[in-house]
Parts: structure tokens; C-alpha cells; sequence
């Protein structure tokens, strides 16, 4: 990289630092610091949610499959964006029916009591401390393949600049640098590409230059492993709490249904966007490994200037994604687990400085856990596991039908995590089939069954707005 | 025609709906945290849509 390069991407890490500096005034609160005082409008939500879910995987791991694959992997991808329109429609406006809610944690002990809140929280926690350490990896591969940085120092200084701006400025923070780092991203990488086919001679060199399989809708795929691969997409990653928190940081309904839908929408541009950087890099370097297709094509077709933004670019695609998780496990360790199981409540301060410390503590633990991850999507794949089939039927129960069934939960909760552990580790996915599909068909059988059958105790509630901090179970 | 409509349109399109976001999100960035405005009392209120 020429000096310009550097000044540029030095530049672009002194405004993280300083928009986390400029927001830790408007964090006053734990409101602040969680769901920002609820006063994200749709087009910074839209932003800050996109930046936040196009990650690693849908960048780095698109561009590597579909270099590897073909478009069959950007198909099965695209389930993830299937799921987040139909959230955003459905499932999103309501969660703003709970006044007050920071977490996921909140809405399930509102419904179904205490236990269900520890349980949500110490789930989330795992699938954040999982896919937070998958960005940090991600940042390791990302600067040692463009800036030839050893991936060790590289990891702990990105993760340093997330922890900063993250741990000051709090949800504010993170939703204002999403945005940056959005605009980042959502203009470099097609910008990337569009250099990239004229460096290939067009459109239509490229498709005559890749195989014809590259380039189907199953490709060498078999239909019982696009299906498990899409299935896995499309619930995975359903709703996690970093997604939830943004929705909970949005105005009202409007607003949240609005930013969340759209993002699902743009999510598919942006998908096309990295599978086909992918096959750029098959065309113009067939030799490389498949996960450094998008680093090498950035690094070797960019001119003097642009490059620097372009590496800031795919710097800005994990941080936005880490900053986020990091932000979610810090409020949801403090809401969830430590403040249900302290003996008195904790006051709003106090609970403020615990957020922002938890912030430090688990951005340092995830570094750590990084570094001894080998894959990104692989690692965020595992993550998504038992997430899905544990938390997300009781959730949309009790968000779309008013279910209160507490032991209806629980029971799925378990049911879930034990199918999903037995097929995943304990038989090895027979039929290839991820243990994600069988856990949550259990956990929604066993929802049903229990809710049916003690559906006289526990009445579905018809109102649809909750205090969550004067529910029936605090 | 469809190839070029495809791998020109699309990231033209991502950069336009980019952009647009982004000065969106600049002028909420000025109201909101530079200047601090909290006018809106709307906050947290839900309208049940």
C-alpha cells in the first residue's frame, strides 16, 4: 500500500475513535447505552442493521464460496435475506409493543418468568461470544492479506479500536459507526467490483470465463445439501439479540418494521455484490485459496487512494459486525444473568459502569477465543446452532401469539438444545443434515403440545402492550 | 443485455440506496449527537402497528 493508502485507513480508524469519544455525552443511562433512549430513525436503523448482519460470512465467506462453488452458495445465502424480510414485516413491530425492553430476555420473562429470562441470556450470550470471536478472526484475515500484518497484533488492535468506541459511546456508538461503516462498504465493495469487471473485460467475459456450473442455481451442490444449508441460513441466525436490540432502539413500529424489512431486501444486492467479487478472483487468480478471493482482488486491482478506503471498507465489514455482538453480550450479561441473580436491584449507574466494564472484559475474552478458531464461517455457522432451535419458537410465541406457558417453554428450550446436541455431536449429522433442522422441528412440537396442554393454567395474553419492567413475573 | 443490466445495475443500485442512507444518517448524526437534540418526546412509545 502507498502512504496515501495508510493515511487514509489511519484516518478512517481516528473517526471510530472519534464518534465514540462525541457520543459518550448522549450516554447518560442504561437506556443509552442498549437501545440508544429509543431514538433511532428507520434509515440509520436500515444502515446500522445491515452493517451489522453483512458480516464476515456474507462478505469474505460469500466471495470465498462462490469462488469455490459458484452462485449456488450466494442462493443458499439468500435465505438469510428471505428470513429478515419476513422478521422485519411480522415479528419486528411488534417487539416495540414491550415499553422499555433492552433484550430478548425481557420479552420471555414477561411471558414465561425469570428462568426463561437466564436461560435466554445465557444462550445469547454463547451465540454472541461465537460470532463476535468469528469477526475478530475475520480482522486477522482481512489485514494480514491486504496490509501483510501478522494476524495476531492485527486482531488485538482492531478488537482494541472496537472495545474503545464501543465501551464509551454504547449502543450510540456502535449504531453510529455501523452507519459509517456501512456507507463504507455499501460504496467501496460495488465500486470494487465494477473495477473488477472491467479488469476481467465485462459481464459477459466473466460468465463466458467461469464454468458453466459456477454459475447454475444448484451448481455441484446435491438437493439435500442446499436444502440443509439453506434451512441453516434462513433460521440461524433468525433474530439474534444484537438485531433485536436495534429494533428495541428504534421509535415505534414503524420504524422498526420499515429499517428491518428493507435491509433484508438490500441484504440481496449486497449478496450478489460479494459472490460475484468471488468470481472475479477465479477468473483473474485461480491459484489462491478461496477465502482470500475478496483481500486479493481488493489489493491487487484498486488504484493508489482508493485502495486504502477499499481495505478500510472490508475492515468496516467485521468491525461494524463485532462492535455490535459486543455491545449486545455486555448489556445482556448485565441485564439478563447478573442482575436477575444479584440480591437487589441494581441502580441505573451502577448497572451503566457494569455495561461499559463487561464491555472491556468479553472484547478481551473474544480476542483470545479468536485466535484459536480456524474458519470464519465455519465458526459462525457453529455459533448459529443452537440458537435457533432453543430460543426462536418460545420467542415468536409469546411476540405473535401472546403464549405464557412457562413450563411450554422451558420444555421446548431443553427439548431443542438436546436434539440439536445428539444429531449435531452425538451422531455426527447423519444425511449431512445440520443438527439445526431437527432441533427446532423437536422444539416446535414440544412448544405446541405443552402450550395446548396448559393452555387453561397459563391463558394467552391479548393485550399487546408490556411494561417490561412491571411484568407479571418481576 | 441481462448480464449488463445485472453487473452494472446491481452495485449502482447499492451505491444509490448507500449513499441516500448515509446522508440520511448524517443529518440525524448532526441533530441527535452534535447538537443533542431531544425534542421528540416520541421515544419508547409504542403505536401497535
Amino acid at each position: 500500500m502507498a502512504i496515501l493508502d495508510w493515511i487514509l485507513l489511519g484516518a478512517y480508524f481516528l473517526l471510530l475513535v472519534l464518534i465514540g469519544v462525541q457520543t459518550m455525552r448522549r450516554v447518560k443511562s442504561p437506556d443509552d447505552f442498549a437501545v440508544a433512549g429509543n431514538r433511532i430513525i428507520w434509515p440509520v436503523f436500515f444502515g446500522s442493521l445491515a452493517a451489522a448482519f453483512l458480516g464476515g460470512g456474507a462478505s469474505l465467506g460469500v466471495a470465498g464460496a462462490a469462488m469455490r462453488d459458484g452462485y449456488v452458495y450466494m442462493f443458499a445465502f439468500c435465505a438469510f435475506g428471505v428470513q429478515t424480510v419476513l422478521v422485519g414485516y411480522f415479528v419486528a413491530p411488534r417487539l416495540k409493543n414491550y415499553i422499555g425492553a433492552h433484550t430478548l430476555g425481557d420479552i420471555m420473562e414477561a411471558h414465561y418468568g425469570r428462568p426463561a429470562r437466564l436461560v435466554t441470556g445465557i444462550l445469547s450470550v454463547v451465540l454472541c461470544a461465537g460470532i463476535l470471536g468469528a469477526q475478530a478472526l475475520a480482522i486477522g484475515t482481512v489485514v494480514n492479506a491486504t496490509l501483510d500484518v501478522p494476524t495476531v497484533p492485527a486482531v488485538i488492535i482492531g478488537m482494541g479500536v472496537v472495545v474503545l468506541y464501543s465501551s464509551f459511546g454504547g449502543a450510540w456508538a456502535v449504531i453510529q459507526t455501523d452507519l459509517l461503516q456501512f456507507v463504507f462498504l455499501g460504496v467501496l465493495l460495488p465500486v470494487a467490483l465494477l473495477i473488477g469487471l472491467d479488469a476481467v473485460g465485462g459481464p459477459s467475459a466473466l460468465l463466458d470465463s467461469v464454468p458453466a456450473e459456477h454459475l447454475s442455481f444448484m451448481g455441484d451442490y446435491s438437493p439435500a445439501q442446499f436444502l440443509t444449508l439453506f434451512a441453516a441460513l434462513l433460521l440461524g441466525e433468525t433474530l439474534v439479540p444484537p438485531y433485536a436490540q436495534r429494533t428495541f432502539s428504534t421509535p415505534d413500529s414503524r420504524h422498526a418494521r420499515k429499517g428491518y424489512a428493507l435491509a433484508g431486501f438490500f441484504s440481496f444486492f449486497f449478496f450478489f455484490t460479494s459472490a460475484s467479487l468471488g468470481l472475479i478472483a477465479l477468473v483473474l487468480y485461480p491459484d489462491i485459496e478461496s477465502d482470500q478471493a475478496l483481500p486479493t482482488v481488493v489489493m491487487n486491482l484498486m488504484p493508489v487512494g482508493v485502495l486504502g478506503l477499499v481495505v478500510a471498507a472490508l475492515m468496516a465489514v467485521v468491525m461494524s459486525t463485532a462492535s455490535s455482538y459486543l455491545n449486545s453480550t455486555a448489556v445482556v450479561l448485565t441485564k439478563d444473568i447478573y442482575q436477575p441473580l444479584s440480591p437487589a436491584e441494581l441502580p441505573p449507574s451502577r448497572r451503566l459502569t457494569i455495561e461499559r466494564a463487561t464491555s472491556v472484559v468479553v472484547g478481551a475474552g473474544a480476542t483470545i477465543f479468536a485466535l484459536s478458531v480456524p474458519s470464519i464461517v465455519d465458526a459462525l455457522l457453529y455459533s448459529y446452532t443452537l440458537w435457533a432451535p432453543t430460543v426462536i419458537v418460545p420467542l415468536f410465541g409469546a411476540v405473535l401469539f401472546g403464549v405464557r406457558s412457562a413450563p411450554a417453554a422451558l420444555s421446548a428450550i431443553t427439548a431443542g438444545a438436546i436434539v440439536t446436541a445428539v444429531w449435531q455431536w452425538g451422531l455426527d449429522a447423519p444425511f449431512g443434515l445440520d443438527g439445526l433442522v431437527p432441533g427446532v422441528v423437536a422444539n416446535l412440537l414440544v412448544f405446541v403440545t405443552v402450550a395446548m396442554a396448559t393452555s387453561s393454567r397459563y391463558p394467552r395474553r391479548q393485550q399487546p402492550a408490556v411494561r417490561v419492567t412491571e411484568g407479571e413475573f418481576a | 443485455m441481462i448480464p449488463t443490466l445485472l453487473y452494472y445495475g446491481v452495485p449502482t443500485a447499492v451505491v444509490t440506496v448507500t449513499l441516500w442512507v448515509g446522508f440520511l444518517g448524517w443529518r440525524f448524526y448532526v441533530e441527535e449527537v452534535l447538537r443533542g437534540d431531544r425534542g421528540d418526546t416520541t421515544a419508547g412509545e409504542p403505536d401497535h402497528g
